[in-house]
């Protein structure tokens, strides 16, 4: 019952390693986002994009490592699903900062 | 051929793995939606306070090592499963389970906070919109909480066969997408607020 063999079978693919990779990268980003903003390292734009990208690497160790995305065979129904929702949901944030800001300069100016 | 493999080598578990992949990406969709209305009313304080005045930084970042670890643990968890360690995997739930309401009462305490210095929704377009965006959010995790019971208890009577381990995988899946979502609340919300971008 204990035995562990090759798993052969995406979704049931796990390891310890994957994990703690996935946990020691998030871990050093959170840090390192914190620090930036507590020893005041940048600001304005700068710090905004940097704070972001930074936010994006984090998420996407933990998808990689934590959600073992991109990892299933061919024809990974997981990863295109998950593609098209990042195109919908850049549309909608994109689409709705840039409108509600275009708006507001043209109803104040 | 190992137990490992027939754990997850049955068609129901691929069909309602993927199932509920996509169910989470719409949940991802919704939080997205309430990132960009925060995004949008954040400036409108309407005379009252600021992320900037608001916001303690060292709550939010503990808060975020909370998640984190117990999103690490809940993927340890089932590992555990996996390789038919019944009292692993409940073991490393039952702690996932402690951070989790730990992390919620840490939010709770923040809002409470915040309501009695007045603070409440209705004081502005900014607060609503931060409100929406956090209780969302611990909605979840109370639905996840009472999920993990129930997956607890499931383990303790049944043991771990592949109908409690498919039910165990998606509790996983769901717990470490509310970590990711965190994420972002953490940078866009706490980091961002305190540096008044």
């Amino acid at each position: 019952m204990k035995e562990v063999g090759k798993i052969p079978e995406w979704s049931g693919y796990v390891s310890i390693r994957s994990y703690v990779i996935g946990y020691v990268i998030s871990l050093l980003l959170c840090l390192g986002s914190y620090w930036m903003v507590d020893q005041k390292i940048l600001n304005g734009w700068a710090l905004a994009t940097t704070l972001l990208t930074l936010t994006f690497f984090q998420a996407a160790a933990q998808f990689i490592f934590f959600l073992n995305l991109g990892k299933e065979p061919k024809p990974a129904w997981n990863l295109i699903a998950f593609v098209f929702m990042l195109v919908l949901l850049l549309i909608i944030v994109i689409g709705s900062l840039l409108i509600m800001y275009s708006l507001d300069y043209r109803m104040i100016a | 051929m190992s137990h490992s493999g027939t754990l997850t080598q049955n068609e129901p578990y691929e069909k309602i793995y993927f199932g509920f992949w996509l169910y989470l990406l719409t949940d991802v969709m919704m939080f997205g939606s309430l990132f960009a209305t925060y995004l949008v009313l954040k400036g409108g304080t309407a005379g009252g306070p600021s992320a900037q005045d608001l916001f303690h930084l060292p709550r939010a970042l503990l808060e975020t090592l909370l998640l984190l670890t117990s999103s690490l643990f809940a993927g340890l968890a089932r590992v555990q499963a996996l390789r038919h360690q019944r009292k692993g995997a409940m073991i490393w739930y039952a702690i996932v389970f402690l951070l989790g309401a730990l992390f919620l009462s840490m939010t709770y305490a923040e809002s409470k906070e915040l309501l009695l210095q007045g603070y409440s929704w209705q004081r502005s377009a900014f607060l609503s919109s931060f409100f929406t965006l956090i209780w969302t959010h611990a909605f979840h995790l109370v639905a996840g909480l009472i999920w993990i019971l129930v997956v607890l208890i499931q383990l303790a009577k049944r043991g771990i066969t592949q109908i409690t381990f498919r039910r165990l995988s998606c509790l996983t899946l769901f717990w470490q997408f509310l970590a990711v979502i965190w994420v972002f609340t953490f940078t866009i919300v706490y980091l961002m607020g305190a540096a008044g971008l």
